[in-house]
């Protein structure tokens, strides 16, 4: 099952499949990251476009979280650069920005979504979805409209007012997606966010996520163990000690993708067609 | 395996910092505690005709100083059980008995309960001589605070066995609910009967106030200082009562009103838990209530300028002293609460934080909401403890105003002085979060 939809079909395009926006919006080249004597990151490229969802897959401590980190700003490279293009904005690479400007570009571009919801728990659900709608300059009516609008469109219409201890798993993560997405951002970035729930709420989750970014044109960068979440998203990229493993395409390219160099050190490792859970081969 | 090994072990599981701060929890209350206690002891040192009268306010004194030296004790108990929740969530995936499980516990709150007050007994013993410089009745307190080492081992060892008792209080809570589950309810609502007790003893404390002279008369100046002592413990009571309930409702407009998200973050954390707030700020209430009757007391016994007799004057000047050093050892005592409660907060929440952070949401934040989330209830608690006070000895307080200005100036800045060091303690407490980009992001 893992195998048929990760095997590329090059040349093939699914009916249906419409030509999103196909605007590279992340585009990192050479990272190198390391924690002492671990390299969490040892040579990474990747790019992400616009309306696409790219899972991040690979054993525990093959630097998932680190790329996921580094790509949306939090972490600094030791090397490398990570572009990040917004429409009728220059290019800025991203882990050359100063602390401040970082920290504007991640609550203005890009949207979090974390293992296990992290709302603010003295503040409802719609104060925590306009929270950073607030932060960013926004009125405060005008914040809980958008973050009501958002928490109906994921199906929390009446719960507006709920806390996280009156919230159960699926409904807080469902708020932490509304969050992510109500201040507009062009980038999501997930580190395992069904992680923490059963695989029918993981389900409903995954299909919510994909809507509200992909969905509107924007990209989704996800972390995950699972490959039923992973079979979601247009491509997959395995990790092991740092290093892109392999790659795979949901959907046939268009040859717009960006190019993604083939692993140099281990050809054996990264021949498509194949890919094996924890990525032992 | 004994549990005394079995602690020993589990000090690694256990996260220093949160050891760190409920030792330091204890050591404040401690000192604060040995200092308040010398400062007793050496009132009971005089024996002339004098003596009855400032041994009766230093007891009124020690009155008001057991409401913020209970809170911070409780901050350390319940800072010190947070960090056996985490030993316990250990202990119980390695299936240790329920023996076991006790002995942990006890063991692990007595440890931290004993480096701390040892700490605390030290840090006040080098205090002392500062303490000594405050003159009382024309001489420095000096070599008279000195109290029996016994009697400050016995302190010390109070304070390491109420540890212990309030760990094992703890345990049965901790036992019953699953660990590692956190759920937060609706805000309770504190009860009207609150409100209704409140209101009949303050009516209470007035009567007995007003009717000084009719119980003088009936029951002579032991009588009046005990119905003063009564009146005094009834409006402590009082506010203790009516507190939360306050905050509460000003919370709630606050929350519905506010328009920065600070305001809003920090005005829902006040909602959210408001006896959590008033056990951080009620000692600003009570030093309130001792900065009005103390100063008043000061500025009436001075009496008008070159009307009163010298030892009018110095009997003034003494309370104005005691009222100082009671509303320092007060703040401070809010000061300790507010850090490590404080602390204790930031440490729950490091991983919302770096969440938040990550967020585009940066650490000042949260920091000032947090803050302002306690320096605002501390400021109207301490206003409406003033307030209250001054309403209650209405005729005095205005008559006070008159007869020695200087002496209401002097209290009303030693309280800003307090207001200041509890805005510190609760900033200082934001550091024991480890910077950013030291931590893992465990949840992204
Ligand atoms: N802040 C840090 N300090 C020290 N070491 C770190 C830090 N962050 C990551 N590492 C190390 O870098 C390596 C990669 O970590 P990373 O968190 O990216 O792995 P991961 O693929 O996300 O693993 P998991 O699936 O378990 O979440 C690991 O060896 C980890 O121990
Ligand atoms: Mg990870």
């Amino acid at each position: 099952m893992t195998e048929s939809f990760m095997t590329p079909a090059p040349g093939s395009l699914p009916a249906g499949a419409t030509e999103r926006a196909s605007e590279v919006r992340l585009r990192a080249t050479g990272l190198l990251k390391s924690f002492g004597a671990t390299r969490a990151l040892d040579g990474v490229d990747v790019g992400v476009k616009a309306g696409e969802a790219l899972a991040i897959m690979g054993p525990s401590g093959s630097g998932k979280s680190t790329l996921l980190l580094t790509l949306a700003g939090i972490e600094r490279p030791d090397a490398g650069s990570v572009l990040y293009r917004a429409d009728g904005r220059p290019e800025v690479d991203v882990a050359a920005l100063p602390d401040r400007e970082r920290s504007r570009l991640r609550r203005g571009d890009f949207g979090f979504v974390f293992q296990q919801g992290l709302l603010i728990p003295e503040l409802t659900a719609e104060e925590n979805v306009a929270l950073p709608l607030m932060v960013t300059g926004a009125v405060r009516p005008a914040a809980l409209a958008t973050a009501r609008e958002w928490l109906g469109r994921l199906g929390l219409a009446g719960m507006e007012g709920r806390r996280l201890g009156e919230l159960s798993g699926g409904q807080a993560q469902r708020v932490a997606i509304a969050r992510a997405q109500a201040g507009g951002s062009t980038v999501t970035f997930a580190d395992e966010p069904t992680g923490a729930l059963d695989s029918a709420t993981s389900r409903e989750v995954m299909d919510l996520l994909l809507e509200s970014t992909v969905g509107r044109g924007a990209a989704l960068v996800l972390v995950t163990h699972d490959p039923q979440v992973a079979a979601r998203c247009d491509r997959t990229l395995t990790l092991r000690d740092g290093k892109i493993e392999s790659q795979f395409f949901r959907t046939p390219t268009t040859g717009e993708l960006p190019v993604i160099p083939a692993p140099t050190r281990h050809p054996s490792l990264g021949t498509p067609g194949r890919i094996l859970r924890g990525g032992a081969l | 395996m004994t549990a005394l090994r079995l602690t020993w072990m589990l000090r690694r599981a256990a996260d220093a910092r949160a050891f760190l701060l409920s030792a330091t929890a204890y050591a404040l209350v401690t000192a604060l505690l040995l200092i308040t206690l010398s400062g007793g002891w050496a009132f009971l040192s005089w024996t002339d005709e004098l003596a009855g009268a400032y041994q009766m306010l230093a007891s009124v004194a020690l009155v008001v100083l057991v409401v913020p030296l209970a809170y911070l004790g409780a901050a350390a108990a319940r800072l010190s059980a947070r960090a056996q929740d985490r030993r316990l969530s250990t202990l119980r995936l390695v299936g240790a008995t329920g023996a076991q499980v006790s002995g942990v516990t006890v063991l692990g709150a007595a440890g931290e309960a004993l480096v701390g007050a040892v700490a605390g007994a030290g840090l006040a013993t080098a205090l002392t001589p500062l303490v000594g410089l405050v003159p009382f009745r024309g001489a420095p307190l000096g070599a008279n605070l000195w109290m029996p080492a016994w009697f400050v081992a016995c302190v010390v060892a109070t304070v390491v066995l109420l540890a212990a008792v309030s760990a094992v209080a703890g345990l049965r809570r901790v036992l019953v609910t699953p660990l590692g589950v956190r759920t937060r309810n609706a805000v309770p609502v504190p009860s009207w009967i609150r409100l209704v007790l409140a209101f009949g003893l303050v009516v209470a404390g007035i009567g007995v106030t007003n009717s000084t002279s009719a119980v003088s008369a009936v029951l002579g100046t032991a009588g009046v200082f005990v119905a003063i002592l009564g009146a005094f413990l009834a409006v402590l009571v009082a506010i203790n009562a009516l507190g939360p309930w306050v905050l509460k409702i000003w919370a709630g407009r606050r929350a519905a009103r506010a328009t920065k998200p600070q305001a809003l973050l920090a005005a829902r954390t006040v909602l959210d838990d408001p006896q959590a707030t008033w056990r951080q700020v009620s000692g600003a209430a009570m030093a309130g209530v001792v900065a009005v009757l103390g100063g008043v007391g000061a500025a009436l016994s001075q009496g008008i300028p070159g009307d009163a007799s010298a030892s009018d004057v110095m009997l003034g000047a003494d309370i104005l002293r005691g009222v100082i050093v009671t509303l320092v050892i007060a703040f401070a005592g809010v000061a300790g609460t507010a850090l490590v409660s404080q602390a204790a907060t930031v440490l729950d929440r490091e991983e919302l934080g770096r969440a938040l952070d990550a967020m585009g949401i940066p650490a000042r934040f949260t920091a000032s909401a947090r803050v302002a989330g306690l320096l605002l209830p501390l400021i109207l608690v301490l206003l409406v403890g003033i307030g209250a006070t001054a309403v209650i000895v209405f005729p005095l307080a205005g008559l006070a105003l008159i007869a020695s200005p200087t002496t209401v100036a002097i209290v009303l800045l030693a309280c800003c002085a307090g207001v200041l060091s509890v805005w510190g303690a609760a900033r200082l407490a934001g550091r024991v979060a480890r910077p950013g980009a030291a931590a893992r992001m465990p949840a992204l």
